[in-house]
């Protein structure tokens, strides 16, 4: 009776302290736009730690706009805009840093539109984070995406509106999908991932010929690589206990080719580095 | 000199807010008019206090904040910052909880539109307090300029590859339709048609007119005949990846196998449950139909296998026969509930007695080893029995998520467990529902192992035949 009577008063502990945490959240809210004057470039600089992230093109007639909702005890907003640099912060900083940002802050989000027309640099270091960013028909030149523990997909929907030097992807235990890398129009694209499972799909618009570089590390999980039958493929593999599914590919010298590597209009060179986990190729019709 | 411009646009600016809050608003435009066209906003909402910020060309700052009763005028004017309560207004009360609604908006209005809003904004029936208030809020804006976005900017040249195909997509992504189709993602949200009007007039008459203009822009062109010919863009495709779509991942994995074994975990308590429940009320009968099992295993597993397929038909002739009497077609709807439940019955009744007896023979072995195993054998025969047939299926849980091993594991364990059922049916058959026991086991008269118990014997019998022979 003692023993049922202790877990009853314990229950009821936890209980009220559960509620008390529950009352205790405070969420914030905060919105910003910017209009446009003439710039001639805009660099965003995105820090989100937790919760759920949203970055688009935005309708053309702001500069940017955006919106913050987060717990107001835990983060500090973010939102200053350079007008020297034309460069914006926005996101949230964690009051504590030792704050324990293990899991997703789910009513925690982040949405961000950017001008379509204006070119656009983005640097986004995202923490436990569920993000889904549309890069597509932005005007971007430069990108560098860091994720941790995260959940994130990249969608290229829409070619780049300008030459794009180079796309840095960057994940950690995380999952992690880019969809239509093709419209990126990158020269080069990097992605180094520690865990997880990975999605690169190299599908969009290679119309006009190219010539692009893919430089791909992955230390343990399953990465998939989507391709389009147009575009010549050469794969240089060096893994360790990785399985390679080789598919559609011949083994010419240390690499693997498509059939047409060599009179394709559009080329795609890929260097992979993986330790441990299976890489699939996957073949598209487009 | 720059300082003593400060302090004047801090006088000005101080000036202006006071006059304005008394109804002499017109007093101020000129002084204002230079440096008040607003480029960028920032709207805060909070359970505590609303605040609306209007950022100006010069880099000055309007800020206007709604908080416990108070509506505080802050203007950042080069490096000084002045702020003042302008107002006291009613806490929880209309003016407040207009006010949060309508900064709220501020995330999904551009400045201009938020500007348009707060400078349209109107409240009807308020008290006095609160009407004062109002004027105090909204005499700030009154003067305020969106900056004027130049059309002729442009960026970046488009690319080639770009122009080619994508005429579409160009007009998808103008800002007409762009702008048209926020203010419909609006509408959608606040759900209330009726709102129409007063849409219009928060957002500004612009996106209405612009929805307008953009909706007849795509009736009249081929845009969305050449997205479908083009096949690039499907109505209601997401811009990014589906659920279905993305690739299963180690947390989905993990989130599988949880519930999976929670699946499990549920089998298994339900087909407790029924096991209790059949050792309650008939505890010869399930014994009879486990002994069967475990003496007549291979027996039972045919007389399953052939009895399985033969269920439809039996069940189609006992229609049959019932239909050809009067008596019989009345009671059509009783004997196909009562044949369901007798197989249904059978198959897991069989199934729970082939549990038994795996557990019965699992705790036999302890115990003919020495260790205690408790009373209520014959539930502990169920309980055990069933956490080794539904181990079977643990390496179909841990692996369902890989791609051979997890099918092969998953089909090893439905043929083994598909087995083992059609041989408790089987017995179940054999035994008549656990009533005849002649494929039970016979009776052990060795019931224990006092009747192995020799004497030992005093004397080597061999060695004293060999003295008698050679004596």
């Amino acid at each position: 009776m003692r023993q049922y009577s202790l877990v009853c008063v314990s229950a009821c502990f936890i209980g009220v302290a559960a509620t008390a945490h529950l009352e205790a959240q405070s969420f914030r809210t905060v919105a910003i736009s910017r209009l446009m004057t003439g710039e001639d470039s805009l660099l965003v600089n995105v820090d989100f730690a937790a919760g759920t992230l949203r970055l688009g093109p935005g309708d053309g007639r702001s500069l940017y706009r955006g919106e913050l909702y987060y717990d107001e005890d835990k983060f500090t907003p973010l939102t200053t805009f350079d007008e020297n640099t034309s460069s914006l912060h926005f996101g949230l900083s964690p009051v504590d840093k030792s704050l324990n940002l293990g899991r997703i802050e789910t009513p925690q989000r982040l949405s961000l539109t950017i001008a379509p027309r204006v070119p656009v640099g983005i640097s986004a270091t995202l923490g436990a984070t569920e993000a889904e960013l549309e890069l597509g028909g932005l005007s971007l030149f430069h990108a560098d995406i860091k994720t941790r523990a995260a959940k994130a997909f990249l969608a290229f929907s829409q070619p780049n509106r300008i030459g794009c030097n180079r796309l840095t992807l960057k994940t950690g235990a995380a999952e992690f999908s880019a969809i239509g890398l093709g419209n990126s129009r990158c020269d080069e694209v990097s992605f180094a991932g520690g865990v997880g499972d990975v999605l690169l799909d190299f599908t969009g618009d290679w119309s006009g010929g190219a010539a692009r570089k893919a430089d791909i590390h992955l230390g343990l999980g399953q990465l998939t690589i989507r391709l389009p039958r147009t575009v010549g493929v050469a794969i240089d593999v060096d893994r360790f206990l990785a399985s390679f599914d080789k598919a559609g590919l011949e083994k010419v010298g240390s690499e693997y080719r498509s059939p047409d590597y060599g009179v394709a209009d559009a080329r795609l060179h890929i260097t992979i580095k993986a330790v441990l986990g299976d890489i699939d190729i996957e073949w598209v019709e487009q | 000199m720059h300082r003593a411009r400060e302090m004047i646009s801090i006088a000005t600016a101080l000036t202006f807010g006071w006059t304005v809050a008394d109804g002499n608003a017109a007093a101020q435009v000129q002084s204002v008019s230079e440096t008040s066209r607003v480029i960028a906003h920032q709207a805060t909402v909070s359970n505590q206090a609303a605040s609306l910020q209007f950022q100006l060309a010069n880099g000055d700052a309007l800020t206007v904040t709604l908080e416990g009763g108070r509506v505080d005028v802050e203007w950042v004017i080069g490096h000084s910052k002045s702020r003042q309560v302008s107002a006291e207004y009613e806490p929880d009360g209309e003016l407040e909880m207009a006010w949060n609604k309508l900064v709220a908006q501020g995330g999904r209005l551009n400045t201009q539109e938020m500007l348009s809003a707060v400078q349209r904004w109107r409240l009807e029936g308020l008290g006095a307090t609160d009407e004062k208030a109002f004027g105090a809020v909204t005499s700030p804006f009154a003067n305020l300029v969106a900056l004027e976005t130049p059309d002729d900017i442009k960026y970046g040249a488009p690319h080639a590859q770009t122009e080619a195909g994508s005429g579409v997509a160009e007009a998808l992504a103008s800002p007409e339709v762009l702008q048209a189709l926020e203010a419909l993602k609006t509408l959608e949200e606040l759900g209330n048609l009726e709102s129409l009007k007063g849409l219009a007039d928060l957002e500004g008459v612009e996106s209405l007119e612009g929805l307008e203009e953009a909706l007849r822009a795509l009736e009249t062109s081929d845009a969305l005949e050449d997205l479908e010919s083009l096949g690039e863009i499907q109505p209601g495709t997401p811009a990014v990846p589906t659920a279905e779509s993305r690739p299963p991942t180690i947390r989905s994995m993990a989130s599988q196998v949880g519930g999976d074994l929670l699946g499990l975990l549920a089998t298994f308590v339900a087909l407790s449950a029924l096991g209790f429940g059949l050792v309650f009320f008939a505890p010869r009968q399930l014994e009879i139909v486990a002994d069967t099992v475990h003496h007549s295993f291979w027996r039972s597993f045919l007389v399953g296998l052939f009895a399985e397929p033969l269920i439809i038909p039996v069940f189609g002739m006992l229609l049959l026969g019932l239909a050809l009497t009067v008596i019989g077609v009345v009671i059509i709807p009783f004997a196909t509930v009562g044949f369901v439940v007798a197989i249904g019955l059978a198959i897991t009744g069989g199934y729970l007695a082939v549990a038994r007896s795996v557990g019965e023979a699992y705790l036999r072995q302890r115990m003919s080893r020495g260790y205690a195993v408790g009373s209520w054998l014959s539930y502990r025969y169920i309980v055990y029995g069933l956490v080794a047939l539904l181990a079977l299926w643990l390496p179909a849980v841990l692996l369902g998520s890989v791609p051979v091993a997890g099918d092969i594991a998953a089909i090893s364990a439905a043929v083994l467990t598909w087995m083992l059922a059609t041989a408790g049916f089987g017995a179940t058959l054999l035994s008549r529902a656990g009533i005849r026991g002649t494929f039970a086991r016979s009776f052990n008269q060795a019931l224990s192992d006092e009747y192995l118990y020799q004497t030992p014997q005093a004397t080597p019998i061999v060695r004293k035949h060999e003295r008698i022979s050679k004596s």
